[in-house]
């Protein structure tokens, strides 16, 4: 599983939902359900006893003879009335104390001191609910009802049942336990008139305690998941949240410390998103540590680079503020302005690579022949070359090549000083040719020279920044970014400059050859 | 020897080369220049000048290959390093390798001059340490021996004159700067000198040195007494202020123990 801490996380959230809901509909449903059933038995047992009473004459005798008949398999009190509500037969009468208790709902109840601790702790909420919250219901008349009212029966289903329908009440248990008493009457017809009624009631106290039993039972569940959920959440904070502390400490020591960024995050072996985590952490300091040492080696170099020029100047200044020849002091201006100009060269070409080493613009992207490109680049060359008093022949060759999309000024500037470094090694020919890879996805634009090519051992280094190998000149005309300007640049066009075959090799002029890859649209 | 000094000089930066070599023969000395480490240690074994100044980095041969065969072929010859690289100065300055001074660019040309005369005049006086190839050594000994150090201090003994240094009568090798600074410390014990007064006294012609330079030559310095049997603590730190000569009364026959 992809998403390990996503899957706890769920169980746990799942844990804390279902349990209440669960329990409360559960319950609901249960309750209704037994009440229904049990007011069903009522007017089952009551209808059957109503059809037996009126074969015959109905009074006290009969009606008493047909509830003994009944005897034992009701757990129901059974009450026969006249048309009048008056009493013809009461089962509890005939029976056993702990049944007519039983059956009449009053007598036995479990008052409130008698629930557990636990039970009390679980229904706070519900008591509180019933007794600020919940809609007033409507008072059940006590079930003591019948207890007190006389000789006569006149409860509502009676008084339904004399009339000839079946009558139903609902009336609150006496007792502790908040249970209810059932009432279900049905009438007695004889020759198709209303000759009584038969009433039978049983309590829910039954129900109740099952329900209570259940209850408990949810309680002792709901505390275990209480203590499951506790103990997972302490391994989530051990598994998640302790780890995310280590590496946030992690991170704000890190920069704190003077040594490598990565060393403060260690491996991790974990296969989850915090191990991921980390090693992307790592992986991002170990680049920024990278990217923090190369920086330096930057600064070094250029500082190094910068040293020259000013070690120079600074010689030639004490020097003509000393020298009493004319021609010395001339000689010495002359100096520290060509090392001026040197070190604008250095800043110029610093600036351009920092520059170059950024994202190219889209908006500059143009498409371009490369062939006309490279003419006109060719064409500036040898005007360069002329300047400066070079004999160097620079040609453009090759054929027809895909149009390239490219940011022509960034173009020019790596086919200027690709020609530039080729002209000042060349004896006397420069060539640079155009030419379609065999696939058509990308164009070589190589640049050759007749000079004395790259020694071996220079070629890894040839594109450093501040590398310059120019054997017996001096060093001072070059700074040693050229080509690196001229990889950086060729990069951020997506295409790549590459040190070509050696010349022995391949088709070049016999010196180097250096040969630009440019990517061709799709 | 002759009157005239010979200094060679090595450097890829053609201005630099020619300014040097110009200031060497204004100054007096017969001074060829070099612009790569070839053609210089050429030069070398042609005529064995008194005094080599190289730059580090330069095409064919780089200043410290250079300082490897010269070592390899003459002991004795003072070289000083031109460098532009400050991580450098470790390398250029391991006793392994043998530099006399060094100076980081872009220096006062009145500075390499007197480090230059300071190296020219150790290499011409006689050593008294005996080890060295002048013929005087031999003749300097006994009771005359301590009193030819007009310096003297917590068991170290330094001559100004000849740039020698001595910790419990152990020869000590310095670079000119290192010198310089032990001096400031050894003339008057006891008393804190500043970063800054302390390279007044190691640079006379510089007009700037950042601190940390004085604590990197410190650092070396205690590293060469540490070595010659001395005790590096005898320079203590005062934190905050500078450097000073810990007062001590000299154990002469035993290396000071330390604390």
């Amino acid at each position: 599983m992809k998403s390990r801490i996503a899957l706890r996380i769920f169980a746990f959230n799942a844990l804390l939902v279902f349990l209440p809901v669960a329990a409360f509909s559960l319950l609901g449903s249960y309750e209704r359900g037994l009440v229904d059933s049990l007011e069903q038995a009522l007017a089952q047992q009551a209808r059957i006893t109503a059809a037996w009473l009126g074969q015959g004459e109905l009074d006290s005798a009969s009606a008493k003879r047909a509830l003994a008949a009944i005897g034992g398999r009701r757990t129901a009190r059974f009450r026969v009335v006249d048309t009048e509500g008056r009493l013809l037969a009461d089962s509890s009468d005939e029976e056993a104390p702990g049944l007519e208790a039983l059956a009449a709902g009053s007598a036995v109840a479990s008052d409130g001191q008698g629930e557990p601790f636990l039970y009390r702790l679980f229904s706070t909420p519900t008591r509180l609910w019933r007794r600020f919250f919940a809609p007033p219901e409507p008072p059940f008349s006590s079930a003591d009802f019948y207890a007190s009212s006389g000789p006569k029966l006149r409860g509502v289903e009676v008084q339904e049942a004399l009339q000839g329908r079946y009558g139903a009440a609902t009336r609150v248990s006496s007792g502790g336990q908040v249970s209810v008493t059932l009432y279900s009457a049905v009438p007695v017809r004889s020759k198709g008139a209303v000759v009584g009624a038969v009433l039978v009631s049983q309590s829910t106290y039954r129900i109740l305690q099952d329900l209570y039993a259940i209850r408990l039972d949810i309680a002792r569940v709901f505390l275990g998941s209480l203590v499951a959920a506790a103990a997972l959440s302490l391994l989530l904070a051990f598994t998640i949240v302790g780890p995310l502390k280590r590496l946030s400490r992690a991170a704000s020591q890190a920069l704190a410390g003077s040594e490598s960024l990565a060393t403060g995050f260690p491996e991790s072996r974990r296969s989850d998103e915090i191990g991921d985590l980390q090693r992307s952490l790592r992986g991002f300091a170990r680049s920024l540590d990278e990217r923090i040492r190369q920086t330096e080696r930057f600064a070094s170099d250029a500082a190094h680079e910068f040293r020259n020029p000013l070690a120079a100047i600074r010689s030639a200044a004490e020097l003509a503020e000393l020298a009493s020849d004319p021609a010395d002091r001339a000689r010495f201006h002359k100096a520290i302005v060509e090392d001026a100009e040197r070190l604008r060269a250095i800043t110029d070409g610093l600036r351009r690579l920092s520059l170059a080493e950024g994202r190219i613009d889209p908006s500059s992207l143009v498409a371009l022949a490369p062939e006309e490109a490279v003419r006109n680049a060719c064409g500036r060359a040898q005007a360069r070359c002329g300047l400066q008093g070079r004999s160097v022949e620079v040609e453009a060759g090759g054929g027809e090549a895909p149009l390239l999309l490219v940011d022509p000024a960034a173009l020019d500037i790596v086919l200027d000083n690709l020609l530039d470094n080729a002209a000042s090694f060349a004896a006397s020919r420069v060539r640079a040719s155009v030419r379609a890879a065999p696939d058509g996805r990308s164009v070589a634009i190589s640049v050759d020279d007749d000079g004395p090519g790259i020694p071996k051992e220079h070629l890894g280094r040839i594109f450093d920044r501040f590398f310059s190998w120019r054997p017996g000149e001096d060093r001072s005309r070059h700074t040693g970014l050229g080509l690196s300007l001229a990889l950086a640049l060729a990069r951020s066009l997506g295409g790549n400059l590459e040190v070509g075959d050696r010349p022995d090799l391949g088709p070049g002029l016999g010196g180097a050859r250096f040969v630009l890859t440019l990517p061709v649209p799709a | 020897m002759d009157g005239r000094a010979r200094v060679l000089v090595a450097d890829d930066e053609a201005n630099l080369l020619a300014n040097l070599v110009f200031a060497f023969k204004a100054e007096g000395y017969e001074a060829e220049g070099f612009p790569d480490g070839e053609s210089a240690w050429a030069a070398f074994r042609a005529h064995r000048p008194d005094l080599v100044v190289l730059d580090i980095i330069m095409p064919r041969a780089d200043g410290i290959e250079v300082l490897r065969r010269i070592r390899s072929a003459d002991a004795e010859v003072p070289v000083m390093f031109l460098t532009s690289k400050d991580e450098e100065f470790d390398r250029v300055l391991g006793l392994e390798l043998g530099a006399d001074d060094y100076l980081c660019k872009p220096f006062s040309l009145r500075e390499l001059q007197a480090r230059v005369r300071a190296l020219l005049r150790r290499s011409r006086l006689p050593s008294r340490d005996g080890a060295g190839s002048a013929p005087s050594g031999g003749l300097a000994a006994g009771a005359g021996q301590a009193a030819a150090f007009p310096l003297s201090a917590s068991g170290f003994e330094l001559d100004p004159d000849r740039f020698e240094a001595r910790i419990m009568g152990s020869p000590l090798r310095l670079t000119v700067t290192e010198f310089r600074i032990l001096a400031s410390l050894v003339s008057a014990p006891g008393v804190v000198k500043s970063r800054d007064a302390l390279a007044a006294a190691a640079y006379p012609e510089e007009t700037y040195l950042s601190d940390r330079a004085i604590d990197c030559h410190v650092k070396r310095l205690r590293r060469k007494i540490d070595e010659a049997g001395g005790d590096p603590g005898a320079v203590e730190t005062v934190y905050g202020l500078g450097y000073r000569l810990r007062e001590e009364a000299p154990r002469p026959g035993a290396p000071a123990g330390r604390d």
